[in-house]
């Protein structure tokens, strides 16, 4: 809902996530051409979008530039600078103040289980776990100063992928009762059915709204979702696809809000488990928000 | 030998910790009458709704030891004044309570019949029927059934008087500030320059009421003003007209008298505008009348729900206005309400996403509540409106918007504009 130009620092982490998509790309990138990319942005005193920013990585907390980037991003009137990060650097309480003092008040951090056990499976690296975790309760204790009160959000960012798949619901937990504001279930990798995953979401969405904690998924299509749409974060900030569809999609009336089976997946597994929907009663107001979101992009 | 005074207290919790206006008008308008003056002593007892404890205020109240009590009932705070009410009965059950305001009045007769611990409830405004009471009361006079505008509790039986008309002359109630009753206070102070509203939007109190505007005379809000903005140490202060453009003629006339008057820099903040009005001649007035933020709508950004709930919204003319006043250097906070009749969860996400792309200073979130008084309390079949009978009356669900819907969509929403309100300044 709220958008944020993104700033790429380069893929440097320490964690070594099996289908993280950065691994590729290079490895860090010069502080120079970073703040000139700040100066490019359009209009960055003007409209909401242009005043986020979006620093990302691989871990932006490692990058040696990062305080004068922010200072700049500030300069140049960013209102909200957001940090999309493992969190692990943030253990380190006087890190923290300092993020904090510069002007940093919104984290993206990426969680992968309830335990180290799962959570480390998957990041690669072994007590990556404990940091993760420290950083959060960091987060959430420095919420409770009067001076950052209400001045910290915090994104729980867990990612779903085949080895956490059965650690979602108590992972989902655990970050709201660290104090998450919001929790995001996010796709990653396709290497198991979709189906099943959606279903697995789907239960742990419910759970998150029953403790009063706002939840999203990211990744899995409409027809899979049924029941939980509000809580995709394609239809809060919906497209519209005129284009031709699979052949399975052709009939399914989110045809023009939705891509279609996802690339990566349907690329391995297929299109059988998608299948099209026959009424949704939501379809025009998602199209009148598109609407609104395109006519916003377009001023 | 001096005679006894009468001891009256006159009660209320106040949203951050404001200074209770009404109150001060009640008490203001009650000393005008020398009578009342010379044999009563009236106290104003104002707790922050958020910290003030009842218990803390029973202790008060042993205290003082008053002879009457009234209270200011808002949605809000009536769970406390009816717990406060309940143990002040208990221990001085010959003590009248009476209860005014825009939560009881226009259920006066259900609240007396639902709560035996409130002896009056006055049904509109209460400078004059509080008055009466106290004469009834202190000076014997008039009977209970003669006192247009309240109803009361008479043995088993409750009993509805005839209502009263408004004040037409608002100057008949005597400035709170001039006369010493309320005392300035930086960041907490409230004006008013006139009662009433133009608009008939379905959720508010002010638009079952009264059609008619009154206001007060413009030298005698000139005097408050210039007593406001003379004290350096209010570096701040507020109106709580429903409209402060209410029309460029006003507009002018308010923004020459606070400008006039301001000599130590003093801000005017978070006076409700009607957005749409604001061109740059008004924006050039709230410049010059000092305002550092306003507060506005849209409660909903979807023109069919506006229509439906009785609003006038267009939402160019909307985002023309906020800019303007953005441009201008005043903090715009936009509201936006969960639960209107006519939308639903993609629709209040509709919402947020028009008003996240105006950069306003705030978004501020509220769940609908359904208030005795407003079209939605008198139409709730109409909007098929399910809510919660007893204060702050929040919505269940209507005939657009389910129950789960409304759960999520206040989770969405609230959240989306925390992240937006945590924005550097």
């Amino acid at each position: 809902m709220i958008t944020y130009h993104q700033i790429f620092l380069g893929s440097h982490c320490n964690n070594e996530c099996v289908a993280c998509p950065s691994r590729e790309r290079e490895k860090a990138c010069e502080l120079n051409a970073l703040t000139a990319q700040i100066d490019q942005i359009d209009r960055l005193d003007g409209l909401a979008d242009c005043q986020n920013v979006a620093l990302t990585g691989g871990e932006p907390l490692l990058y040696n530039g990062l305080f004068p980037l922010v200072a700049h991003a500030r300069h140049k009137g960013a209102k909200r600078i957001k940090l999309v990060t493992n969190g692990r650097r943030l253990a380190d309480q006087g890190f923290l103040e300092r993020l904090l003092e510069e002007g940093c008040r919104i984290f993206e951090v990426k969680v992968f289980g309830s335990t180290a056990h799962t959570h480390d499976a998957v990041t690669g690296v072994w007590g990556s776990f404990d940091e993760t975790m420290q950083g959060l309760n960091n987060l959430a204790d420095i919420s409770n100063f009067q001076e950052y009160q209400d001045a910290v959000f915090v994104t729980a960012s867990i990612g779903v992928t085949r080895t956490n798949m059965q650690d979602l619901a108590a992972t989902m937990g655990l970050a709201s009762t660290l104090g998450a504001d919001r929790i995001v279930l996010a796709r990653r990798g396709a290497d198991f059915p979709i189906a099943e995953g959606a279903r697995i979401v789907s239960n742990v969405l419910r759970t998150a709204t029953l403790n009063r904690v706002w939840s999203m998924c990211e990744g899995f299509p409409p027809c899979l979702m049924q029941g939980c749409e509000a809580h995709m974060a394609e239809l809060l900030q919906p497209r519209l696809y005129p284009g031709d569809k699979p052949v399975g999609c052709r009939t399914c009336a989110c045809r023009d809000i939705c891509g279609g089976p996802p690339e990566d997946y349907a690329s391995e597994h297929g299109t059988e488990e998608f299948v099209p929907v026959p009424v949704a009663r939501y379809l025009d107001d998602v199209t009148y928000l598109a609407r609104i979101l395109s006519t916003h992009a377009a001023a | 030998m001096q005679q006894h005074k009468h001891r009256v207290l006159l009660i209320s919790f106040n949203a951050a910790a404001h200074d209770s206006l009404a109150l001060g008008y009640i008490k203001a308008y009650a000393l005008k009458d020398p009578a009342i003056a010379e044999n009563v002593d009236i106290e104003i007892l104002g707790f922050s709704d958020e910290e003030g404890d009842v218990r803390q205020a029973l202790y008060y109240i042993t205290e003082f030891k008053p002879d009457l009590i009234g209270f200011s009932c808002y949605c809000w705070s009536m769970g406390k004044i009816l717990e406060l009410a309940r143990s002040v009965k208990q221990i001085m059950p010959a003590v009248p309570l009476v209860a005014g305001g825009p939560e009881v009045g226009p259920i006066a007769d259900q609240y007396l019949k639902d709560h035996p611990a409130l002896d009056v409830v006055t049904h509109d405004e209460g400078e004059a029927p509080f008055a009466e009471l106290l004469r009834h009361f202190f000076q014997d006079k008039g009977r209970m059934e003669q006192i247009a505008g309240i109803s009361f509790r008479k043995g088993q039986e409750v009993i509805r008087n005839q209502d009263r008309p408004p004040i037409k002359d608002l100057d008949e109630i005597p400035s709170p500030y001039l006369t010493g009753v309320l005392s300035p206070r930086d960041g907490v102070t409230y004006l008013q320059s006139f009662r009433g509203c133009p608009f008939r939007c379905g959720y508010c109190y002010e638009s079952g009421r009264h059609k008619q505007l009154r206001f007060f005379s413009y030298e005698r809000v000139k005097a408050e003003i210039e007593l406001i903005m003379g004290d350096p140490a209010i570096e701040s202060f507020h109106f709580v007209d429903s409209v402060f453009n209410l029309n460029l003629q006003h507009l002018r006339k308010m923004a020459d008298l606070i400008h006039l008057a301001n000599r130590h820099d003093t801000r005017l903040r978070t006076v409700e505008v009607f957005t749409e009005q604001m061109d740059e001649e008004a924006t050039a007035l709230l410049v010059r009348a000092g305002t550092q933020s306003v507060e506005t709508g849209p409660q909903t950004a979807i023109p069919e729900t506006q229509k439906r709930i009785g609003r006038y919204f267009d939402p160019d003319k909307f985002a023309r206005g906020v800019r303007l006043m953005r441009e201008a250097g005043i903090e715009v906070w936009c509201d936006l309400i969960v639960g209107l009749p006519g939308d639903n969860f993609f629709r209040c996400a509709s919402s947020l996403a028009f008003t996240i792309s105006l950069s306003p200073a705030r978004i501020v979130m509220s769940i609908l509540h359904v208030l005795p008084g407003t079209p939605f309390f008198h139409e709730r079949d109409r909007f098929g409106l399910a809510f919660d009978p007893v204060a702050p009356h929040y919505v269940v669900a209507n005939d657009t918007f389910p129950f789960d819907e409304i759960f999520r969509a206040v989770l969405f929403s609230f959240s989306t504009a925390k992240e937006y309100n945590v924005a550097l300044p």
